[in-house]
């Protein structure tokens, strides 16, 4: 396998070209230090797989992908110091990701997954790098696109097919090309799934009753939802 | 921090006494040339003259001082010792303003005094009996708008309290990225260099002990927010080798050794230095910090200023604490020039 290594800490960067270079079955094929050094590798270099940190000192790895002159089609195992909130859509599209700082163990573990699983980077990707640079927003990636939200702009969200509505607190509905099962992985805590098509945010709720079999929630606008009791 | 402007009721009552009483005057005046013979001379200047004294005299000792206790009483007490604290104090008035013109005036000699004063009972008790409720409003209104200036100061020094509380929670930690690289770096040199990696680990707690321990209001030296400043610079040093040059100069007649600086100014100055910096730069980043006796200044030779550069959120921290330490006098500026980005803090008195 052909790995290109993207890190702009010197010492970061040498472990984990070592830790390359012990395995036998992967082959050192370039290694940058930054972002403008992996542009011009990832267009010049074939490589099967690259192992990218997220905030490169002179740009981020959104911006690297976005400025190479093909789309890069192999797997990209991305190393960042984001903290675990930042690293919920990384879960939500099955991207790969190490976080630092990490063993030789856990990052031959993650090269290994991705050799065996042998798919490529999926467009959300873009949008959920692009997300990290708006830490305090709610990011739904559609595609290459990310709708960005206010943390508690969102009201509630009903499912539709392979569509999601989302509905705002002015009123608006946004229709989004994504499962409400991964909205409900994106969102806050505070994001509370009632039913298996329905999510409410939990602080526009003023008042909920709990029967049963059905429980129903009350919001500030004065609709009214019911839930599964067993969803609770 | 916040003063409280108090309205002092005193003044006010004495003041708008002596305009009712200016009024009054200009109405006898009004009176003496347009009816001819009516008022003498002494008249139009006299009686203004006697209600004004009297009135100061009563406001002083009788009105102020029991509108006061009268104020800390159950509303229910108020309303019925008001209206007695009223009768009385019209009852003295007009004994008192009798007594003093009879003195002077020879329209009224003590012989009929007391019949005048009965007279004068029975036909204008209300209109003395008006001054009360008139300064009495005067009081009132006073007093509200005191209490309001107190509640507004009070919720202002709240409010400043609580911001310093929210700034120190943001400023007193570094950055998780910031922690999370610098671990992964030290962790990277455990093979390639263990006694690099040693000293690296000991910078850091040593930051981190600061940051975690260290109360941020109290003010520390030069040389000790210099020592945290250059242990900062030796993780960034170790992250980024020498893609990353930082110099140090201090000026021959700055007193290093003064509690002078709220701690862990300058390193957020540093950081947005190195992350604005090295932003679409190619070359090493230079960074240089000169301490002088009036100030300290920051510059790199990294990336240009852009437009918006209220948005750096560490530098506008920076900036609030230092206006909040220094009351506005030292200023914080941002300015690209001869090819570098500087930051300046000016009017430090080092």
């Amino acid at each position: 396998m052909r790995v290109l290594v993207v890190e702009d800490e010197g010492a970061a960067r040498r472990r984990v070209e070592s830790i390359i270079g012990e395995n036998s079955s992967l082959q050192l094929v370039g290694s940058a230090s930054s972002g403008a050094r992996a542009i011009e590798l990832i267009n010049s270099v074939r490589a099967d797989l690259l192992l990218m940190d997220i905030q490169l000192k002179d740009m981020t790895a959104f911006e690297v992908l976005n400025n190479v002159e093909r789309n890069y089609a192999g797997n990209i195992i991305f190393i960042t110091a984001y903290n675990n909130f930042a690293i919920k859509a990384f879960e939500v599209f099955a991207l790969d990701y190490v976080l630092k700082p990490f063993t030789k163990e856990r990052l031959l573990q993650a090269i290994n997954r991705c050799r065996n699983a042998g798919k490529s980077i999926k467009s959300e990707a873009y949008a959920v790098l692009e997300s990290l640079h708006f830490p305090d927003k709610v990011c739904i990636p559609e595609g290459r696109t990310s709708h960005l939200f206010e943390m508690d702009e969102i009201e509630w969200v009903k499912a539709d097919g392979y569509h999601c509505e989302v509905h705002t607190i002015e009123g608006k509905v946004h229709l989004i090309r994504i499962l409400l099962k991964d909205i409900d992985r994106l969102l806050p805590n505070h994001f509370l799934r009632i039913s298996r098509s329905i999510l409410v945010n939990k602080t526009h709720v003023v008042s909920f009753k709990k029967d049963k079999n059905e429980t129903s929630f009350l919001l500030k606008n004065g609709r009214e939802f019911f839930g599964k009791t067993r969803y609770l | 921090m916040v003063m409280v402007r108090r309205i002092d009721q005193r003044w006010v009552a004495m003041v708008s006494w002596l305009v009712i009483v200016f009024i009054n005057f200009l109405q006898l005046v009004y009176v003496k040339y347009s009816v001819p013979g009516k008022f003498e001379v002494q008249d139009v200047l006299y009686y203004p003259l006697t209600s004004l004294v009297i009135g100061w005299l009563l406001i002083y000792s009788l009105l102020l001082p029991i509108f006061k206790k009268i104020r800390t009483l159950k509303i229910g007490f108020q309303i019925p010792l008001f209206i007695l604290h009223g009768l009385v104090y019209t009852s003295i008035y007009i004994v008192f303003i009798f007594f003093q013109i009879s003195w002077w005036s020879e329209n009224l000699d003590m012989t009929s005094f007391s019949s005048s004063v009965h007279r004068f009972f029975y036909t204008d008790f209300h209109n003395i009996a008006k001054n009360y409720f008139f300064l009495l409003a005067i009081y009132l209104a006073v007093e509200f708008v005191n209490k309001r200036s107190e509640t507004l100061s009070r919720q202002k020094e709240l409010e400043y309290q609580l911001k310093e509380v929210k700034l120190q929670a943001i400023e007193s930690k570094l950055h998780p990225h910031f922690l999370f690289n610098a671990l992964n770096g030290i962790m990277s040199l455990i093979i390639e260099n263990p006694k690099k990696a040693e000293n690296a680990l000991v910078e850091l707690s040593d930051l981190l002990r600061f940051t975690l321990e260290s109360n941020l209001q109290d003010p520390v030296t030069l040389s000790s927010e210099l020592e945290l400043l250059e242990k900062y610079v030796s993780i960034e040093k170790m992250r980024y080798e020498d893609q990353l040059e930082v110099s140090i100069s201090i000026e021959d007649d700055v007193d290093i050794n003064r509690p002078i600086i709220p701690p862990l100014i300058l390193q957020p100055i540093l950081e947005n230095a190195i992350v604005h910096g090295f932003k679409g730069l190619s070359s090493t980043l230079q960074i240089k910090v000169a301490v002088s006796k009036t100030g300290i200044r920051i510059k790199n030779n990294g990336s240009h200023l852009k437009e918006d550069i209220n948005h750096h959120t560490g530098l506008r921290i920076v900036e609030q604490r230092l206006s909040y330490h220094f009351d506005e006098e030292v200023e914080l500026k941002l300015f690209q020039y001869d090819g570098w980005v500087i930051c300046e803090l000016n009017g430090l008195n080092l």
